[in-house]
């Protein structure tokens, strides 16, 4: 693969050969000792000098130095913290933001599966993968297999992306959209996608966090998707017309909440401001209206606007596409990727293999 | 390499402002929608509060807590906070969830609030606290399990609506010795805060010999108190009195006396007996050398007898 400097693996199917080097590796691992120290953690890497750690290295090593026995690890019977990233406004962010937390957390050792809820595919797309050519099973098809008690296989839905059950993907593509038509005709259809994870426990259960791209449509599959989680994260680019849609998020999360009120559900928000540049007047303004009104739902973590997340995706050579953090590690936009999927690990209490991490 | 742009950087560099007055539309609380109508949760969804003070609940009063429950209902559903995805804690109301698993009763009426521990700890403590039936002690060691919630104790003292010289008072269980504590685990009620302060108050008056008098004259005391005998108000009083009649035993032979010597109505130094010893002291000056020979002669010869 092209768009990747460093190649650890024989290239498979879509399987990703991404790694960082030694001074990234050692931020993700959390370590403070030598660098000789750090390299003697990994068996095979030995005394070379120069390494690539993989998303598999960094979480074999955070357990090693936190002594955990992974085969004394209790099996997990719950499920992992959902993030959605949701905006009711097409370009916000939404799918920079879920796929680059979701390489970044990959790489700070937690298994993360992605889940594609936009019929345009962008998640799909973002990490190389042509769903007008591909044989696609997404989360609508099994959401409705699973609900007329059809078989269905989540493992061959699924799509590793990095090694060692790292970074997994349900893609989608443009037949998602057929969803609502038949969610309409179903009992209890916000809860269908709640009631799809429970039943599949065991599968989920063995990811420490799920994260979900949605579309910006404001629709039964959307509401089914944020019905599942406890807090969805807004992404928020800061002009004027992103700011609008604030309303409409706000008018359907608070519908949500009336409706289901009575059963215990409620469903919190998480605000990311996205797109600052500060030579840009309104971006100050935007933000300045977003912390005024949403104070204690901010996180800390501005996105700036940035040349290298309009590199991500390459038109000609889709294979060659990724996120920022893969294709450009040092960046000041993977900088703010990694910062922001820190915090997140707080935010949503994600685990690794369950054990909480201070 | 750049600094990352925070909100907090922003705003304290003056490049946003937090204090806007035009907002958007506010995404509402969970407690906006607590609108008092009951919903039916499972109990074994349900756990108590972790700050519960109260540690006893009387098999009687659960029983009679149910039948009226069977008898006319519930009348006021619990108050509970989802604490995770179908789990919730008991705000108030965990006498009536165990009346209802008594019961077997599989669901239980609760109204949703939502709550901080912090806030969970003062509810906890301030809804049981004005009631008579919750001793000291109990109140006591709830305090001490949420006091790592509040930055200060004066915060704390607030928050649960005490005086901070009475809230002191309920700290004082902890000076007591380990035998007490054990006693009071078992029985509460043995002492009330102003009588386990004025116990920790006059032993900590106590010198380190006159301790281990003072500690037998509180077991002595507890003796005392469990056999009714005594009134726990007393408890301190009977100690000091205990301590001062042994220092005084001991002390009978050697009274401590001070006699000055003057000369010219001026005085010029003294001669003090006490259990320390005889001590003769002359101002510098007063006595020639010869004098001073003199007295030291004396003393040689007194000894020499």
């Amino acid at each position: 693969m092209q768009y990747c400097k460093y190649s650890l693996f024989p290239l498979s199917t879509f399987m990703r050969n991404f790694g960082v080097k030694l001074k990234l590796a050692k931020e993700f691992v959390g370590f403070v000792g030598s660098s000789s120290e750090f390299r003697t953690l990994f068996e095979k890497k030995g005394t070379q000098y120069h390494n690539i750690y993989s998303a598999l290295d960094i979480r074999n090593a955070r357990l090693k130095l936190l002594g955990v026995d992974l085969a004394a690890l209790p099996q997990q019977d719950k499920l992992p913290p959902i993030i959605n990233c949701r905006m009711a406004k097409g370009g916000t962010g939404k799918t920079t933001i879920c796929g680059g937390i979701a390489s970044a957390l990959s790489m700070f050792g937690y298994r993360v599966l992605m889940i594609d809820g936009d019929p345009q595919a962008s998640l799909t797309g973002l990490f190389g993968i042509n769903w007008a050519t591909e044989n696609i099973t997404h989360i609508g098809e099994l959401m409705l297999k699973f609900s007329r008690k059809e078989d269905y296989s989540l493992t061959e839905a699924v799509r590793p992306l990095y090694e060692g059950k790292m970074l997994d993907l349900i893609a989608a593509d443009i037949s998602l959209v057929n969803t609502d038509s038949w969610l309409m005709g179903i009992t209890n259809r916000e809860f269908v996608f709640k009631k799809f994870l429970d039943a599949n426990v065991d599968f989920f259960s063995q990811y420490d966090v799920i994260l979900i791209d949605s579309a910006p449509s404001t629709n039964l599959l959307t509401n089914a998707l944020m019905c599942a989680c406890q807090k969805i994260l807004a992404v928020v680019w800061l002009d004027g017309q992103s700011l609008k849609a604030m309303q409409i998020l706000a008018s359907n999360v608070n519908e949500l909440n009336d409706a289901f009120h009575a059963m215990g559900f409620h469903l919190d928000v998480h605000i990311v401001a996205n797109g600052y540049h500060p030579s840009y007047s309104p971006c100050k303004d935007a933000l300045s209206t977003l912390i005024s009104s949403y104070a204690d739902k901010m996180n800390n973590t501005v996105i700036p606007h940035a040349v290298s997340f309009m590199k991500q995706v390459e038109l000609f050579k889709e294979e060659n596409s990724g996120t920022v953090l893969e294709r450009e590690p040092n960046s000041i936009a993977a900088r703010a990727i990694i910062d922001l999927a820190k915090s997140l690990v707080k935010e949503y209490g994600i685990k690794l293999s369950g054990i909480q991490v201070i | 390499m750049k600094k990352p742009i925070t909100v907090s950087g922003l705003v304290q560099s003056g490049v946003i402002q937090n204090n806007l007055n035009s907002t958007l539309p506010q995404f509402k609380s969970q407690s906006d929608f607590s609108n008092q109508i009951a919903i039916f949760l499972p109990l074994a969804q349900i756990q108590p509060n972790p700050y519960q003070p109260r540690s006893i609940f009387p098999d009687a009063e659960l029983n009679e807590l149910a039948a009226s429950i069977t008898e006319i209902g519930l009348i006021q559903p619990i108050a509970v906070r989802k604490v995770s995805d179908m789990a919730y804690q008991i705000i108030a109301g965990e006498r009536r969830f165990r009346a209802f698993k008594l019961l077997s009763k599989t669901e239980i009426p609760c109204v949703l609030f939502t709550a901080t521990d912090e806030d969970m700890a003062v509810m906890a403590i301030a809804e049981n606290v004005s009631r008579q039936d919750l001793s000291d002690y109990e109140i006591a060691k709830s305090i001490r399990t949420v006091e790592s919630l509040f930055p200060s104790r004066t915060r704390l003292a607030q928050a649960l609506g005490f005086q901070r010289e009475d809230m002191y008072r309920y700290f004082a269980y902890e000076a007591l010795p380990l035998f007490l504590l054990e006693k009071l685990e078992m029985n509460p009620r043995l002492l009330s805060r102003n009588a386990a302060a004025d116990i920790k108050r006059v032993l900590n008056k106590m010198s380190a010999e006159q301790s281990e008098i003072a500690l037998s004259a509180l077991t002595e005391a507890i003796a005392l108190l469990e056999a009714a005998q005594i009134d726990q108000t007393k408890i301190a009083s009977f100690i000091a009195t205990r301590v001062t009649q042994a220092t005084q035993a001991e002390t009978a032979t050697l009274n401590i006396q001070k006699q000055h010597f003057f000369l010219q109505d001026k005085k010029i130094g003294h001669f003090l007996s006490s259990e320390k010893g005889l001590e003769v002291k002359i101002s510098a000056g007063v006595l020639t050398d010869e004098k001073t020979t003199e007295l030291k002669k004396i003393l040689d010869d007194f000894f020499r007898v």
